[in-house]
């Protein structure tokens, strides 16, 4: 019933049925689910009294207005007791409503305490990309998070720079990232899907490409995709692809690691183990396919200006990398 | 002493009329006058960036501007509206008005005026010079450490900064004393702490927020600036520094900022509310215990900015309540102002459209404001565009339609012209609408989940219709700011011809001088009954200090 | 300050103390917002103090100093009070000498303390913190330097010597700061 409102109350808010928002009022989470109703009791809180003083005003302006040729003064009113403690009273007894709905949200969307069951994730933020790690089983990605449908995910936040702030509004509200400070929070989702992120906090020149995915799987697929997450890279078999995979663990490796379980946070960049397994590169900010990543070795500076991946791979080379990057599924 | 008081004293001035005479003034009114046409200008530069933004934000992925140059002109926007724009134009508004209007002739330390505002206006300048010497600031207005450290931010940018700030903090602080000092001591006989016109106390209180939150936002960029110069890591997280020590720091001062920024406006809407509905202000003793509250909660509500740094629950809900509380103070202004306009006779010149307009906007962003203290709300809409849309529809909607409204109000106290009346109606009605194009749709926005400070986005998230329309609303803007400067100028350049003390058929003491007033402001310091002394003078049958005392 | 004010029927307090109380009331939430610093920063990783903390010669000594230069101070105020003009000028004159003496003091401290301001989180703070009350003290060495320079024209008397309450109110003021910094930097 509430979602049913939820859903009606967001959709005349947002207009845009074709094309879906990253947005909280349409959640895919038992806590995006707590948010966006409290939010949308205090949206109509605050319409009732919209309406009412919005109302009042413009009610008082019509009849109040001075009539031409009308200069009797009107009578000098300067208070009512009466009237002025009401108005301070009803106010009061609104807002502890408010804080009473807060402290019960708040307390409903509290992170559980750890269970054996839980998956752990540890959330890493790069200037600018997301490492997502899965300590307990041995798996460093990137830009894209996959979790298990009905699942209780307890989060880890890191940064290796400054702060940045982990959002994805379908799944919960947001939390900074700040580095020195080890923030949790957690994650669940009752409804299988594909969920855009975003950081929320300023952190840089490319704060706004910055954005990643969240993927609730079903158990069998999220199974899979650990299983395939777990297998080394892709070896080389042909004399080309040698000599990519040698450029890779050579001098890509300063920044790159082809280890599908090395979570080093030392790495400038992300772990490309199983890169073509992934739909983004680049902080989630182009599609991943053959052609944008050749756009992208050419001269990543004018696709993403200011990232940290300041090269440029000679076109002899190039080739050869991409055949070879793209076996990384 | 009587004889005293009537003297009218002698005014040292080395010059009395062109360009050396505004640069070497001490004359409260004259430093008003340029307190407010330097904040105009930098209202001016301020809103050029603004569309700036508005242009690369029109389309998503759009190529206008570069990450780098946008994240500039974002973080100086910023900087700007807040400490170049309407602190000093509310500043402007208070020397000129404050002792007219507690009938005193200069303000306590006249010296030390002057040196306020030539501060503020090389802080300001220095800040822009960023421009020419490697690049502006570019970390935001409340530039989060440790971002804002060298090994992020190499370029001068943030040194720029730093130095600004402290440059425009001891400015404020400067004339914050000052006010303080001429409003306890200089009042006009008669004039008790309960008859001082709305805008005294709302400057009032506003100068102990500026002179007690400031030292806070002095103490971090000081760490800042040693950080940055002398290798310390106060906020260097690499080496054992804290990156919230400087967001406790920051909104231990950002926070009464907000009051800074709205109080003078309140001030201002008031004082034009009463006069253009021929009725003293309902509940008076109400509204001035209401703003010294908000005075008050304003210090202590600073966390209510970081419920997503992973602060304890109990934090969480200490300042989740405290900042509920302070909508309780703002909603008594409201209806203060609403039983003020109450069955009386509404003159709609353009002062009072501009003072119905706050009203109207600031309850919005009194009601979206309240969603951002409910934590779990505010953690999907913190650093959303919907922060964006609340602080313009409290600081666009709020602090600067009541600045126009004291603009249009005292323009021909300032200037012996009134501003003209039909620009005026297209000014406030091309704002009006515009202003709600641009504001009304972050909300949406930011409930779509589109986080601020970011110089582009993807197609198909729903994202482009609102910034399109945002975008079109800025345009609007940018046209009646275009009409008030050419108002200004029609009105300036024809020859004066209002010469009327009392345009508005006003209340306060300001109007029973000439306009403009005498360098001495009074021949004769006026003895003060009630909050109306004007009122009084002119129906002397219905006098307030009948109705206050009784 | 200003012939208009003083004239003026309101104005009972001064007008120069009332400005002096809330710049001093400012001065304050800097070195409170600074011993924040202080407090977020004492577990940190990098707050090392040095071994050598416990020597406490050059601190005790320039507090008992800076006390005995508070002395001073209010007796040169009580000096011009009884309109004895060269008790207030040697008095005025001692007092800014061992203001002039703590800071030399304070210099030593700095150089072996065995400290720098970039090589700890405790560095920074000490460096901080006492950096600023030194300015300070220079501050109110200068108001009282002028102060003496006055008093030596004869500006003051019984009568007229606001000048020499403020100076001597800025200094108790230092002075007090300095207590606090003492105990919250050598002694918790």
């Amino acid at each position: 019933m509430l979602r049913k409102y939820i859903v009606l109350v967001g959709g005349t808010i947002l207009l845009n049925a074709c094309q879906p928002s990253p947005t909280f009022l349409a959640p895919a989470s038992p806590i995006a689910n707590h948010e966006a109703s409290l939010y949308t009791i205090v949206l109509n809180m605050a319409l009732v009294v919209f309406i009412l003083v919005e109302g009042a005003l413009v009610w008082i302006v019509i009849r109040d207005r001075k009539r031409a040729g009308d200069e009797k003064l009107p009578h000098q009113l300067h208070g009512n007791m009466r009237l002025e403690v009401v108005w301070t009273a009803i106010p009061i007894l609104v807002v502890v409503v408010l804080f009473v709905m807060t402290v019960q949200t708040v307390n409903a969307v509290a992170q559980p305490a750890h269970l054996k069951s839980d998956l752990n994730i540890r959330v890493v933020g790069h200037r600018w990309w997301w490492e997502f790690d899965y300590p307990d089983l041995g798996i460093a990605t990137a830009n894209e998070l996959h979790i298990p449908v009905d699942t209780t995910v307890q989060v880890a936040l890191e940064s290796v720079d400054v702060i940045h702030s982990f959002w994805v509004p379908q799944l919960s509200g947001k939390t900074d990232v700040v580095p020195g400070q080890h923030n949790t929070m957690w994650l669940t989702s009752d409804q299988v899907g594909e969920y855009l992120g975003q950081c929320a906090e300023f952190c840089g020149t490319e704060h706004a490409l910055m954005r990643f995915k969240v993927f609730v799987d079903s158990q069998a697929d999220f199974d899979a995709w650990v299983a395939n997450q777990q297998q080394p890279a892709y070896q080389p078999q042909s004399e080309d692809e040698q000599a990519a995979y040698k450029e890779i663990t050579g001098a890509c490796a300063a920044c790159h690691s082809i280890d599908p379980a090395e979570m080093d946070t030392d790495k400038v960049g992300p772990n490309l183990a199983h890169l073509f397994s992934r739909t983004t590169f680049a902080g989630g900010a182009f599609d991943l396919n053959e052609s944008n990543l050749r756009s992208w070795l050419k001269d990543t500076q004018s696709m993403k200006p200011g990232n940290d991946m300041q090269i440029t791979v000679p076109s002899q080379q190039l080739d050869q990398i991409i055949a070879y990057l793209i076996h990384l599924k | 002493m009587t004889t005293q008081v009537r003297e009218i004293p002698h005014k040292v001035n080395i010059a009395t009329s062109g360009l050396l005479s505004w640069i070497m003034t001490v004359d409260h009114k004259r430093i008003g006058i340029l307190y407010l046409f330097s904040a105009f200008i930098f209202f001016l530069v301020g809103g050029i960036e603004a569309l700036l933004m508005r242009i690369q934000l029109a389309q998503p992925d759009n190529k206008f501007l570069s990450p780098d140059v946008y994240n500039q002109i974002f973080t100086m926007h910023g900087t700007t509206m807040i400490f170049l724009v309407v602190m000093p134009l509310a500043a402007g508004f208070g020397n000129y008005l404050v002792p007219l209007m507690i009938g005193a002739r200069d303000m306590a330390f006249p010296k030390l005026n002057a040196l306020s505002y030539w501060t503020y206006l090389f802080g300001g300048v220095f800040m822009y010079s960023s421009f020419a010497f490697g690049g502006a600031p570019n970390d935001g207005w409340f530039s989060y450490a440790p971002l804002t450290e060298k090994a992020f931010s190499p370029t001068h940018g943030m040194d720029f900064w730093v130095m600004g700030i402290l440059m425009l903090g001891l400015a404020t602080t400067i004339g914050s004393i000052n006010f303080i000092v001429t409003i306890i001591q200089l009042r006009a006989p008669g004039m008790t702490l309960t008859k001082l016109p709305l805008f005294v106390w709302t400057t009032f209180v506003t100068s102990f927020l500026a002179v007690f939150s400031l030292p806070s936002l002095t103490t971090a960029v000081l760490l800042l600036l040693l950080d940055r110069q002398l290798g310390s890591h106060f906020y260097n997280t690499a080496e054992g520094g804290s990156a919230l020590l400087w967001q406790h720091l920051f909104w231990f001062f950002g926070h009464p900022e907000v009051y800074i920024l709205i109080l003078p406006a309140m001030g201002i809407v008031s004082m034009v509310i009463p006069v253009f509905s021929s009725k003293p202000l309902f509940g008076y003793p109400a509204v001035v215990f209401s703003t010294i509250a908000i005075g008050f909660l304003g210090f202590t509500v600073w966390a209510h900015h970081m419920f997503a740094t992973g602060m304890p629950t109990a934090s969480l809900l200490f300042f989740s309540a405290d900042s509920f509380l302070i909508g309780v103070p703002t909603g008594v202004k409201i209806f203060a102002w609403l039983g003020t306009m109450w069955k009386g006779k509404l003159r709609f010149m353009t002062p009072m459209l501009f003072s119905i307009g706050f009203v109207a906007l600031f309850l919005i962003g009194g009601l979206d404001g309240i969603h951002l203290a409910v934590v779990p709300v505010d953690w999907q809409i913190t650093d959303s565009y919907y922060v964006v849309a609340h602080i313009h529809y409290v600081l666009f909607g709020g602090a600067i339609f009541g600045i126009f409204s004291g603009i249009y109000y005292w323009f021909p106290k300032m200037t012996g012209r009134l501003l003209g009346e039909s620009l005026g109606k297209w000014h406030f009605w091309l704002m009006f609408i515009g202003m709600n194009m641009v504001f009304m749709p972050m909300h949406v926005l930011g409930l779509e989940g589109m986080p601020r400070r970011i110089y582009t986005y993807g197609p198909g998230r729903g994202w482009e219709i609102w910034n399109f329309i945002e975008t079109i609303g800025a345009a609007i803007i940018a046209i009646s700011v275009f009409i008030f400067v050419v108002n200004f100028f029609l009105t300036m350049l024809r020859a004066p011809t209002h010469h009327e003390s009392d345009p508005w058929d006003g209340f306060t003491l300001e109007w029973t001088t000439s306009s403009p007033p005498p360098n001495y402001n009074f021949a004769e310091i006026p003895t003060v009954r009630s909050r109306r002394p004007l009122w009084d003078k002119k129906h002397p049958e219905l006098a307030d200090w009948k109705e206050e005392t009784a | 300050m200003n012939s208009m004010t003083s004239a003026h029927p309101m104005s009972k307090a001064s007008t120069g103390k009332l400005a002096l109380f809330i710049t001093l009331g400012t001065e304050s939430v800097f070195f409170v917002t600074l011993l924040v610093a202080y407090i977020a920063l004492r577990d940190s990783v990098t707050w090392n103090v040095p071994h050598t903390w416990t020597r406490l010669t050059i601190p005790l000594l320039n507090t008992v100093v800076l006390l005995v230069s508070v002395l001073l101070a209010w007796l040169s105020g009580a000096a011009i009070r009884r309109d004895n003009k060269s008790a207030l000028k040697s008095n005025l004159l001692t007092t800014i000498l061992l203001g002039l003496f703590f800071v030399a003091g304070q210099i030593y401290e700095f150089s072996h303390a065995g400290l720098h301001i970039n090589d700890s989180s405790f560095g920074g703070v000490f460096f901080t913190l006492m950096g600023f009350h030194a300015l300070h003290v220079l501050a109110g060495v200068v108001f009282l330097g002028l102060n003496y320079v006055r008093a030596s024209l004869g500006d003051f008397s019984a009568q007229q010597h606001e000048a020499v309450e403020l100076g001597v109110l800025f200094w108790y003021y230092v002075a007090a700061v300095w207590l606090v910094l003492f105990v919250a930097l050598y002694l918790v």
